[in-house]
């Protein structure tokens, strides 16, 4: 499971960044105005700046018309191309906010994943893309967590973000809610695979966590090497 | 129709509903599922506070051949009513009928029925009713001790 370099997303009790906290739109869109705010790099340094200029150049504007009142993915739209793309787009501007906490390689690793659940040929009809707010409780859980190894990222039906910590048949999920709150759910075969695993699942606010877990299942799934 | 306890049933489950690795991969070195997220026997809202009164699955058996066969006809009818391409990375989850029971039963439901629903383009449709509404532990326990079968989409022909 390891290679020996670690990489630390967070630290415990690190303050959650402030931009985190602030209050967000329920939109897979990102406002013009926010992204104005973005380019002229009133948020983010230079650099970044120049990333999501070149980000929104690719992005087709949102026709009032593809726009949900709550940000809900509409199935019967049949823009599905743009749909994918646009909620990709918001949640890996969203995570530029806090690019200065994640590591260049955690971060890359996220954005491959956005962009392979993502994937067009694989994509369910019936499936929302992931909700923005959703990814926001994300990025706040994972900021609090001290861990060697990024999550394997997976999707509800209703476009919440899954992630996913595996070792052998043991394995702690996690499903991350619009809301702030977070399912968490362990199965952990202490004793080998034959032996009848511990189970325990947790439905917590976002920094709760860490505190819901028992400390030794989060040494052995956070920190295994 | 309620199917006998020796059957089995197959679920398809989408890519974002795998367990993956940190770098997306779906199988070890080994080729061996991680396995698959609760959220694939979640039931689906389909309108506000409305969800699904069953988890889709075809009945195997109902094919009436051997094991083998069974599976792939079950295959290709998923893959022509679900539109999957055969190189799509999804996967078939199959689990046994009396399994299915009892790991529910072991987190407490005890009413849930496997029912035999044939419908137009799927003779072979069923339904796993009774399910308490997205219960984390139910859900759990059908990814990680019932559906131990993993069948990967884009191996089959």
């Amino acid at each position: 499971m390891g290679n020996g370099n670690t990489t630390y997303i967070g630290t415990k009790n690190r303050p959650i960044p402030s931009m985190l906290l602030a209050p967000i739109n329920n939109t897979n869109h990102v406002t013009a105005s926010r992204e104005e705010r973005y380019a002229e790099g009133d948020i983010v340094g230079s650099e970044t700046s120049h990333l999501l200029k070149d980000v929104n150049n690719l992005k087709n504007r949102p026709t009032p018309a593809s726009v949900s009142v709550d940000g809900r993915f509409n199935p019967s739209d049949t823009q599905i191309s743009h749909r994918l793309f646009d909620a990709c787009a918001a949640v890996k501007i969203l995570t530029s906010r806090i690019a200065m906490h994640l590591s260049p390689e955690l971060r890359e690793r996220l954005f491959r994943q956005v962009d392979m659940l993502h994937d067009l040929d694989e994509w369910q009809a019936e499936d929302a893309p992931v909700n923005r707010l959703s990814f926001d409780t994300f990025l706040k859980t994972i900021l609090q967590i001290e861990m060697e190894y990024g999550p394997g990222l997976g999707l509800s039906h209703s476009g919440n973000l899954l992630a996913a910590w595996v070792d052998g048949r043991s394995r702690l999920t996690m499903e991350f809610t619009p809301n702030g709150r977070v399912y968490w759910n362990m199965v952990r075969y202490i004793d080998g695979d034959d032996e009848l695993p511990e189970r325990n699942n947790g439905d917590v606010k976002f920094n709760r966590v860490l505190g819901s877990i028992p400390q030794e299942s989060l040494n052995y799934f956070f920190n295994k090497g | 129709m309620a199917i006998s306890d020796s059957d089995h049933v197959m679920r398809h489950v989408s890519y974002n509903r795998l367990i993956k690795d940190s770098e997306g991969n779906i199988c070890d070195s080994d080729g061996k599922f991680f396995g698959l997220f609760p959220q694939a026997f979640e039931l689906r809202e389909l309108a506000e506070g409305e969800f699904e009164k069953g988890l889709s699955v075809n009945w195997l058996e109902f094919f009436g051949n051997d094991h083998q066969a069974n599976t792939q006809s079950s295959i290709d009818v998923f893959r022509a009513t679900r539109k999957i391409n055969r190189g799509a990375k999804c996967c078939f989850a199959i689990g046994n009928v009396k399994k299915i029971k009892e790991v529910c039963e072991e987190a407490g439901s005890r009413r849930i029925k496997i029912l035999h629903k044939p419908i137009k383009d799927n003779e072979a449709y069923a339904e796993i009713r009774h399910l308490p509404k997205n219960d984390q532990d139910v859900m759990s326990r059908l990814a990680s001790d019932a559906f131990l079968e993993l069948i990967a989409n884009a191996k089959l022909p």
